[in-house]
């Protein structure tokens, strides 16, 4: 297929048209393939890998999305999600475009250490920022990613400085993300950034080693329970005692 | 229009009480003709805001509900049903019965004792007699064995005897099945409202002037003199409903003077008819608002308060709850787990923009908080985008936590039926007493495709079903030849199904009428007949293998098409709202509608379909073999205009907005979707699945989506009480058009519940 250089192509894993937990209300959510960290409790490793999926035009997503695009303008909107968004950032900034033709909100769902590729202008017609900060210490971020946590933090500032409101979602992994110390050193990072408005903090569940096994790889978490609803409710009263004006859920 | 103020026969005394009881109401021309929806639309008072004045339930109710809970475990351990009464039913059939007499406030009971179920073998001598003998209960008095063996003669009996050979084959390889020509047939719901409104006496004297009128005529064609026989059983039984309320110690001859009363008269007048016929679906209608009037004028007199509303409406709730038939098994296969679609529908727009739910709307859906979830009765929403958010919000809090709940779209029905529509059974839509409806089941849409490609032969059998036809002779389908072989089978398939449905029909309004419901109709009805089609996702994805895949047939030794192989890869399918495969669906629908329009129904009805199949879903996929579309002979058809289990790759948004495509100008009757929602794919807080899931309605609504089941549960849940059924003995889940006891389901019934697509994140 030939590129055209207003329709970008990119790869699209898969859609959700009802996406109910990547934002506010009902929205269209968009995978896109590629990611550059390696996140040891990733429930889709099959992501990771640049260039999986359908390889299809921004003006093909856009014209799905339009069909269904009375569902998503009554608190909803679009999300676009991956793998990591911001590995094909024409593309996802077409997408974005596109779908506040549409007028719909558009959420952007990343980890945030790539926000240095983009320039402010790609972020225009984003309105809000879904991050994943999944670790509060960087040599635990370093450990569980593979990846730094200073250009992750650096992009939440960065786009709080640009007026766009912030969910952080941040899964909680018993032995490693679950103690008192990291939910108050991650409170101290959450009350650096000002547009933030809510907290999700989300169980960790393991997808089984069979996941793992057919992508050929061990699964490097085995053995690790979810969380007792317990770690969950320190970790919740933990961040509202620190941060008085987010929802912590 | 039965006119009610003209005639003579009107004493002063009668005029004056009914002036009493209207005392407060604001005027309009419902005071001199039987308009009950001008009325309410003149009366209502909407309510449009949250549920936070609802009180809870009395200690009446609370006794009285301890009572039914004791009477609801014996019948479960006692497989289901609790005994029969030999008696065949009748409106004045059984002496009054009580469930605890010094709690009930609103008296009424099928037989002499709760739970006790009917006979009514005016329907079928031989079903009766089956139905006892599976559930071990003692014989048929031999008295009652002859009056309707050889004094009488059944509906059943009156139908076999007229079905020719093509209605029997057709029948026989289960092509059309289902036909309520061993049942009653339901969907028709008297305007109950009616007898409290305006007093059985007014209603009397309307029907004779009716019937007079009629009879006045210089001639009289065939049609005039079975109008004149059915006015006059009319008239009988609207006697009947009087004695039955002077029994229970109510004179029903005067309209209701409070709320109570005005209970007590509708139930009594729901029960008249409970009594006279079994029909599958016995739906109540539209009464909530109705009532409300009532609740409202009460409660400005000093006389109610919101518990004693709550009361009341709690208390009506427990009877519906009670209302059984006796069914055979074959019944429960089509049918699952004892239905009785006491259809209430709630909610919907007024003919002025004003919205018509009441705060007896909200009273209704609070019965399942205070009486705890239950099945019955089957609460359907008519929805419209237009209603207020407060009842909206509390919908879709209901739904979740009960999956008791279903909608269907108020701003498609209103334009066709006007703003006093109702939904009889699950998704059939009338105009209460205005229109009623001769239920058709079903047609298998799929097999009869099977049948085109293999030229009239079955597929599972190998008999002949249609004659005339030749087989596909290649290898492979093609795409243009297989619709065109599949347009002719359905050109013979529904000519066959409309004689089958004029045979039966006559036969039922002879036979088996059910008097009191058409009592509370006009004499002037709209009749339907309502046709319908199953497997429609297997069709449209069937057709979409065919033209975007590259389908090989299977040939077993005779040379009858068996099995299907595709060998051209991945084809769209029908779910995914890719106009590839949903078009397919749209065109089959069509197709068939297109069929049976060119064909004429008895009595001048409107002849319309459906695509909904209750729990048949299961019993078709059954007897139908292997399709192209890679379902594996006899597993299940997805229910309704469902699509395909596991088809749906993108989320409920998308599967929602592919069954909007199916048009309800050619679905008239309804077009039925089941959607299974793992709580956590709504959101991760309780207050935003609410708002989704409203949204949600509200979008496939605004889309054209005609009806949704809504199920919010998880699929592990369900498993769980496969294996465990003590442990929730209450587990509500919604099938096909009403809601169902989980455990009462066949295992069959519950695997393919729990097989569904559920859309979970």
């Amino acid at each position: 297929m030939a590129e055209r250089q207003d329709d970008p192509l990119g790869f699209v894993l898969s859609h959700e048209s009802a996406g109910a937990v990547d934002g506010p209300g009902l929205r269209h959510v968009v995978f896109l393939s590629g990611c550059q960290m390696r996140c040891r409790y990733c429930h889709n490793p099959e992501s990771w890998q640049a260039g999986h999926g359908a390889r299809v035009s921004a003006r093909e997503v856009l014209s799905k999305i339009a069909g269904l695009a009375h569902f998503y303008r009554q608190g909803g909107g679009l999300t676009l999600s991956g793998g990591e968004p911001l590995m094909q950032a024409d593309f996802c900034h077409a997408l974005a475009l596109g779908a506040k033709a549409m007028g719909l909100h558009v959420a952007l769902d990343t980890n945030g250490e790539l926000h240095g590729r983009v320039p402010d202008s790609f972020f225009d017609p984003i309105d809000m920022l879904l991050l994943d900060i999944k670790h509060a210490d960087p040599a635990g971020h370093r450990e569980l990613t593979g990846r730094d946590l200073a250009p992750v933090l650096d992009c939440a500032s960065r786009l709080s400085g640009l007026g766009k409101e912030i969910w952080v979602r941040h899964v909680v992994i018993p032995g490693r993300t679950d103690s008192r110390e990291h939910f108050e050193r991650l409170a101290g990072i959450l009350q650096s950034i000002p547009s933030l408005s809510r907290v999700d903090l989300l169980p960790f569940h393991s997808m089984g080693a069979s996941k793992w096994e057919s992508l050929g790889m061990a699964d490097p978490l085995a053995g690790v329970e979810a969380p007792g609803e317990e770690a969950m409710e320190t970790g919740r009263t933990i961040l509202r005692q620190g941060l008085p004006a987010a929802l912590v859920v | 229009m039965g006119y009610i103020g003209e005639l003579s026969v009107i004493g002063n005394q009668s005029a004056g009480l009914r002036e009493s009881a209207w005392e407060g109401f604001s005027a309009g021309p419902w005071q001199s003709e039987i308009d009950t929806q001008d009325f309410i639309a003149r009366n209502l008072r909407p309510w449009t805001g949250d549920e936070s004045f609802l009180a809870g339930a009395t200690d009446k109710t609370e006794r009285l509900m301890g009572t039914v809970r004791e009477v609801l475990r014996a019948e479960r351990d006692a497989g289901g049903v609790l005994g029969a009464s030999l008696e065949p039913s009748a409106i004045l059939a059984h002496a009054p019965g009580f469930i605890d007499q010094e709690n009930e406030i609103i008296f009424g009971l099928q037989t002499e004792a709760p739970l006790k179920r009917a006979i009514h073998p005016r329907g079928g001598l031989r079903v009766v007699k089956q139905a006892l003998q599976e559930h071990g209960l003692d014989p048929l008095p031999e008295q009652v064995e002859k009056a309707f063996s050889r004094w009488t003669k059944t509906h059943n009996q009156a139908v076999f005897d007229a079905y020719p050979q093509d209605v029997l084959s057709a029948r026989r390889a289960m092509v059309i099945t289902g036909l309520p020509d061993a049942y009653g047939r339901g969907r028709l719901i008297g305007d109950f409202r009616r007898v409290a409104l305006y007093g059985v006496d007014a209603l009397e004297r309307a029907k004779l002037a009716d019937k007079a009128a009629i009879g006045a005529k210089d001639e009289l064609s065939a049609e005039d003199i079975e109008a004149l026989e059915e006015l006059a059983d009319q008239i009988r039984a609207l006697g009947e409903l009087k004695a039955l309320g002077t029994a229970h110690g109510f004179d029903l001859a005067r309209p209701a003077r409070n709320a109570k009363e005005a209970f007590q008269w509708l139930y009594l007048a729901y029960l008249a008819a409970a009594k006279e016929s079994d029909g599958a679906a016995t739906s109540i209608g539209r009464i909530a608002g109705f009532l409300d009037i009532y609740i409202e004028r009460d409660m400005g007199r000093g006389l109610l308060d919101e518990a004693g509303a709550q009361e009341l409406w709690d208390q009506l709730t427990i009877k519906l709850r009670l209302i059984r038939f006796m069914r055979t098994r074959a019944f429960d296969e089509l049918f699952s787990g004892d239905p009785t679609w006491v259809t209430i529908s709630l909610g919907g727009m007024g003919r002025d923009g004003k919205p018509l739910c009441s705060k007896s709307d909200f009273r209704v859906l609070h019965c399942l908080s205070t009486l705890g979830p239950a099945p019955e009765p089957n609460l359907t929403i008519l929805w419209s985008t237009e209603l207020p958010e407060g009842f909206k919000k509390f919908v879709a809090r209901m739904s979740i936590e009960s999956r008791a709940i279903q909608i269907e779209n108020d701003d498609l029905i209103r334009p066709k039926h006007g703003c006093d529509a109702a939904i009889s059974c699950c998704v059939s839509p009338m105009a209460q007493g205005k229109s009623m409806q001769y239920f058709g089941a079903r047609c298998n849409l799929l097999k009869t495709l099977l049948h085109a490609i293999n030229g009239g032969r079955d597929e599972v059998s190998g008999d002949i079903c249609a004659q005339g036809f030749e087989p596909v002779s290649g290898d492979y389908l093609e795409f243009e030849d297989v619709k065109a072989r599949f347009e002719a089978m359905m050109k013979w398939t529904a000519k066959v199904y409309m004689k089958a449905l004029n045979i039966l029909h006559q036969s039922h309004d002879r036979q088996a009428y059910e008097a009191i419901q058409f009592a509370l109709h006009d004499t002037d009805l709209h009749r339907t007949m309502a046709c319908g089609i199953a497997g429609l996702s297997h069709v449209a994805d069937s057709l979409s293998a065919i033209q975007y895949g590259r389908v090989r047939v299977i040939r077993d030794q005779s040379g009858l098409i068996t099995g299907y192989a595709n060998e051209g890869g991945a084809f769209p399918r029908y779910g995914n709202n890719d106009p590839r495969a949903d078009d397919l669906a749209v065109w089959a629908a069509q197709a068939f509608m297109a069929e049976l329009r060119k064909l004429k129904a008895r009595r001048g009805a409107e002849v319309t379909q459906s695509a909904l199949t209750i729990t048949s879903n299961v019993v078709y996929g059954q007897y139908t073999g292997a399709s192209p579309d890679g379902r594996v002979g006899g597993t299940p058809f997805a229910p309704g205009a469902n699509p395909s289990n596991g088809a749906e790759l993108n989320g409920f948004v998308a599967a929602g907005a592919s069954v909007a495509k199916i048009p309800f100008g050619d679905c008239a009757d309804g077009i039925s979707w089941t959607v299974s929602f793992a709580p956590s794919s709504l959101g991760r807080m309780a207050q935003e699945r609410v708002d989704n899931l409203s949204a949600f309605c509200d979008g496939y609504m605004g889309m054209g989506g005609y009806h949704a089941n809504l199920n919010v549960i998880d699929r592990a849940t369900l498993i769980d009480a496969d294996k465990h059924p003590e442990k929730y003995p209450n587990l509500c889940v919604r099938v096909s058009g009403y809601c169902v006891l989980f455990e009462r389901l066949t295992p069959a019934q519950r695997q393919d519940v729990i097989s569904r697509t559920f859309h979970e994140r």
